[in-house]
């Protein structure tokens, strides 16, 4: 004889009100009433005389015991849960590292001189030379003669040039992520086209070598063929 | 009260795993109140486990991987069905092994009287 759903529903309810709320081991207990009660209907008791036989048997203190019992597997339960809430953090943290690694070095994210006075900003300003309006594509780094000008990320260099007449001696660095920084005014250009450089390694020694009113360092960064602001992308912007 | 008193609770509760382990590698497959029927049945009445003390060590030695269980729909309601695993198997007549020497020690320990000093 098997049970109704609303016998069920009563069934499960009175095993509520007895205590038993540990969620992954409630099916298993209401299975377990529901065959007990079904054996008694079979001897011929009514529903509600089954029933209450069974819970009889079954008393709260068994249930408490049942409980008691069964709260190491919780605990069990919660302590692999920690573990896993700690692989995950840990994991993600290890991406993150690995990622941000890697943005630092294919990213032109620090300035190419480890001493510099800003002189001029990205944007518009007044050109030294006509005193018109005009936008700056690049910052300028005043900084003494023959300071060293640093790669500010990995990538391989694509120029090497003169124009006396506008950037003078500079050097143009392909990197990942269609990233191209330029340095211009060098006095000296250290490596050659096709030369695979690394972040921090000297390319050049500032000087004043174009259009310049004395010796400084201009740098681009150019991203996807845009000149882009150079503090925008630092590391600690 | 763990189990019926027609034997004393410390005892049963050393056996509590042989009888699981046995009762299903004899059976393929099992659930709680079946197998307090079946423990019932063979032992004539004599031993009934309680939920309290089953359904704990069934989820223990699930935990440790002598079971596996799988949950089945029976109308409205869910059955846990516990099987052995590999490891259960062998486990299961190492510790049946065991258990009958254990016992046919203690006979041996326990009929003999101790030889005068």
């Amino acid at each position: 004889m098997s049970l109704t759903e609303i016998q069920i529903i009563i069934i499960e309810q009175e095993l509520r009100e007895s205590g038993l709320d540990h969620l992954p081991l409630f099916d298993e207990m209401v299975d377990h009433i529901c065959c007990m009660v079904e054996a008694n209907l079979n001897l011929g008791c009514s529903f509600q005389e089954a029933k209450q036989l069974a819970f009889e048997k079954l008393g709260p203190k068994e249930i408490n015991e049942y409980q008691k019992q069964t709260d190491f597997l919780l605990q069990q339960n919660k302590i692999l849960m920690k573990r896993i809430t700690v692989a995950v953090c840990f994991i993600a943290g290890a991406c993150l590292m690995i990622s941000s690694f890697l943005y630092a070095q294919n990213v032109p994210s620090i300035m190419p001189l480890s001493n510099y006075e800003i002189t001029s900003t990205f944007g518009m300003r007044t050109d030294p030379y006509t005193k018109e309006k005009r936008q700056h594509w690049g910052i300028d780094l005043k900084a003494p003669m023959g300071t060293p000008v640093l790669a500010t990320a990995d990538g391989i260099v694509i120029t090497v040039e003169n124009q006396p007449n506008g950037y003078g001696k500079y050097v143009v660095i392909e990197h990942e992520d269609n990233y191209q920084t330029r340095y211009a005014q060098l006095s000296e250009q250290n490596v050659a086209v096709g030369s695979k450089v690394t972040k921090g390694k000297v390319i050049g020694l500032v000087g004043s070598s174009g259009r310049s009113t004395g010796p400084h360092l201009h740098y681009e960064v150019i991203r996807d063929g845009k000149r882009i602001d150079p503090i925008s992308i630092l590391e600690d912007s | 009260m763990y189990y019926c008193l027609m034997y004393r609770n410390e005892w049963l509760k050393g056996s509590l795993k042989t009888i699981i382990l046995k009762l299903l590698s004899d059976n393929s497959r099992m659930y709680g109140y079946e197998i307090t029927r079946m423990v019932e049945d063979l032992s004539e009445n004599n031993i009934q486990l309680t939920e309290g003390a089953l359904y704990p060590a069934l989820h223990k030695l699930e935990s440790q991987g002598l079971l596996r269980s799988e949950k089945v729909n029976i109308g409205k309601r869910v059955r846990k069905y516990y099987s052995l695993t590999t490891k259960g198997q062998a486990e299961a007549s190492k510790n049946l092994e065991e258990y009958f020497g254990f016992v046919r020690t203690m006979i041996v320990l326990l009929s003999n009287k101790p030889a005068t000093t």
